[in-house]
């Protein structure tokens, strides 16, 4: 878990993007590894939590998807 | 007389200062309206105005273009973090219109300059707009087949485009040569600079009015409450996840749909959305950057939520958008993506207002709009002045039935605030001739309040020749509608020759893959378009409609009696009247059956 500097030449205008949640990555990302052991970079600190917030609502969302199905017109309903 | 203040701002103290740099935003916005060459930015309003910190975050903003929220978030923070603040000189104009840092989508563009005070960047000021022409494979650099994102026009890093004041005459040089209505191009880039330069002149003079630090302060506080009032209204909704999911018809090269998939977890005073499971990049250009995802979750959360928060960058803390890159939701190099500003963004973000947002606040919700822009690009020599034209054509349609009201009739998509461009106006610049503009009767999906209608459009080419080209949606899955309301109806694109007896579509004419996205088909004198934009969905059960009101669609012609009597049980008599014990006998009836709604 540290901040490490991206290192591009200036003739590169490509863009990179934060494995978490796609924004643009500048000049330096935050590392950390994720469950199975890759290394993500993270366009913030603040990314690592929200990494784990996503995985504690894994099955919140699924159940919420499984509900929902691909219908386009729910009925009102109470939170998952 | 200057007003001396020192220390913190009260609440209203902020309000006022808030609703003071609203106003020099305001006056940027009109000097870019009064100014432009474009019909774009001077009748479509295609643009923002914006005053940001020393560190690049939105302070104020005009309140014109919500569609590019995303854009007024993170372009000029990414671009002064990506260029450096110390390469920012008094007198610089920065630019760039690159969909991978910011932008919204090639077509528009940034302008952002410094604003010095004592010799330090206290401030900046920006603007996005719409270039009607920016090069590209399609005249009005709106290509529906493009396969990536070179075929959509010139596509600009951050670069100067003035250096302390002088021009810098090698970028000019450069887009000039590429866009294929230079004039054009010369006169709006000048009409973003004038916008830039008056408010750089209203905001030193607020600093040396107020004083640097205090003004400083205050906009951090600006934020603050922005931030604040948004996690209050967010803490109000029941923690959970909300799950919605919407498709797309095809991506002008494929006829394969594409899916949107939004889970929006409510997690005590923070909102996150999640796109992850949204289906990969597609080939075509209806892909979104990550900004446009932004926009639109944003944009969907303030329109059911908070009508009073002040936009600036405070919004963009209580949320995450967390999308996939190489996705449809966050499009990676090279991938195409003009319309995911126009066709992706009004999609998404009413699925957010409607569909998922709608479980928990059903009265704040909406049925959806025809949410297309339609937008129909054509270019040419024109006949009458041998001068080279291309205009960007976005169109209204019906929105969708609300809570309170029935949807609006023939606007342009929710997000994006715009204007159409006059029939005069219209006529006078390009050569076309109008037949037809009117509401597209019967079409408003029924419900307790009706989705609003679509337009009919038709003209005809007055020219020799005239490359037109297309990128709409809502060609095969109609909007839908909410809580028992009807569907709305769907996006035709037409033609008719000279000696055709009909209409028929472009898709039908050329064999095309897509009915609603096509590029650089050339009509001839006397070949007749025919645009006809989708209607809204409804909201509730149409048996709930006051026959009074359904009575009144009826004469109005927005409803034939056939449909009030077949879809809301409404009988009219010979005078135009509610024929009341038929419709209730019908309604009884319907009800018990559950009949078509």
């Amino acid at each position: 878990m540290a901040w490490l500097e991206l290192h591009k030449p200036w003739h590169d205008t490509d863009v990179d993007h934060c494995d978490v949640c796609g924004n643009l990555i500048i000049h330096r990302y935050w590392s950390f590894k994720s469950v199975d052991g890759t290394i993500l970079r993270a366009c913030r600190e603040d990314d690592e939590r929200l990494y784990h917030r996503l995985r504690h609502f894994e099955p919140m969302t699924e159940a919420a998807r499984q509900a929902t199905g691909t219908a386009t017109t729910p009925r009102p309903r109470e939170a998952t | 007389m200057p007003t001396a203040m020192s220390g913190t701002l009260d609440r209203v103290g902020l309000t006022l200062l808030h609703k003071q740099l609203v106003n020099v935003c305001d006056e940027m916005a009109v000097s870019m309206m009064r100014t432009a060459y474009s019909p774009i930015f001077s009748e479509g309003l295609d643009f923002s105005t914006l005053i940001l910190d020393r560190d690049g975050n939105l302070v104020a903003t005009a309140g014109l273009n919500p569609a590019m929220l995303g854009a007024s978030l993170y372009a000029a923070a990414w671009i002064i973090a990506e260029v450096g603040a110390e390469n920012f000189d008094e007198g610089d104009v920065w630019i760039h219109n690159d969909p991978y840092r910011g932008g919204s989508h090639m077509p528009e563009h940034m302008m952002v300059t410094p604003v010095y005070v004592n010799s330090a960047i206290a401030a900046y000021v920006g603007n996005i707009a719409h270039m009607a022409e920016i090069g590209g494979m399609s005249p009005g650099s709106f290509a529906a087949t493009a396969t990536d994102i070179y075929q959509e026009g010139l596509r600009l890093p951050p670069v100067r485009l003035f250096r302390q004041g002088e021009p810098v005459k090698d970028v000019w040089r450069i887009m000039l040569s590429n866009h294929r209505t230079p004039a054009n191009s010369w006169g709006d880039l000048h009409a973003m600079l004038g916008s830039l330069r008056i408010g750089e002149r209203r905001l030193r003079r607020l600093f040396e009015e107020r004083g640097v630090e205090t003004l400083s302060t205050a906009f951090g506080h600006i934020q603050d409450f922005a931030d604040a009032y948004l996690r209050e209204e967010i803490r109000k909704l029941p923690d959970g996840v909300y799950y919605g999911e919407d498709t797309f018809d095809d991506d002008g090269i494929g006829d394969q749909p594409y899916t949107v998939r939004l889970a929006v977890i409510v997690d005590g005073d923070e909102l996150i959305f999640d796109y992850t499971r949204s289906d990969p990049q597609a080939i075509g250009p209806i892909n979104a950057p990550y900004v446009v995802t932004l926009s639109a979750s944003l944009n969907g959360l303030l329109y059911v939520l908070g009508r009073n928060i002040p936009v600036n960058a405070g919004l963009n803390r209580a949320i995450r958008v967390v999308a996939t890159a190489g996705t449809i939701c966050c499009v990676k190099l090279p991938g195409a993506c003009v319309g995911g500003q126009t066709e992706y963004q009004p999609r998404v973000m009413e699925m957010v207002m409607g569909t998922i947002l709608g479980q928990i606040l059903p009265d704040q919700a909406a049925g959806a709009s025809g949410n297309t822009s339609l937008n129909f690009l054509f270019g040419g020599t024109d006949p009458r002045t041998g001068d080279y034209y291309a205009h960007y054509h976005f169109e209204g349609n019906g929105w969708g039935g609300r809570a309170t009201s029935d949807g609006n009739s023939a606007q342009i998509v929710p997000h994006a605030n715009c204007r159409n461009t006059p029939v005069e106006i219209f006529e006078t610049r390009w050569p076309w001739v109008h037949e037809a503009l009117r509401l597209n009767s019967d079409t408003g999906g029924a419900g307790r309040h009706r989705g609003g209608l679509g337009i009919e459009r038709v003209m005809q080419v007055e020219a020799d020749v005239i490359t037109v080209s297309a990128l709409a949606d809502r060609a095969k899955r109609a909007p839908w509608g909410l809580w028992g309301g009807g569907e709305g109806s769907t996006t035709r694109i037409e033609l008719q020759r000279p000696g055709e007896l009909q209409f028929r579509s472009f898709q039908e004419h050329y064999g095309l893959v897509s009915p609603s996205k096509f590029a650089n088909v050339r009509l001839h004198k006397g070949d007749k378009v025919r645009l006809v934009s989708p209607s809204g969905g409804g909201y509730g059960d149409p048996l709930e409609r006051d026959p009074a009101d359904v009575a009144a669609d009826v004469r109005e012609g927005f409803v034939s009696a056939a449909s009030a009597k077949r879809l809301y049980g409404v009988v009219i008599d010979v005078a135009g009247l509610v024929d009341v014990p038929t419709t209730e006998r019908l309604r009884a009836s319907m009800r018990s059956e559950g009949g078509e709604r």
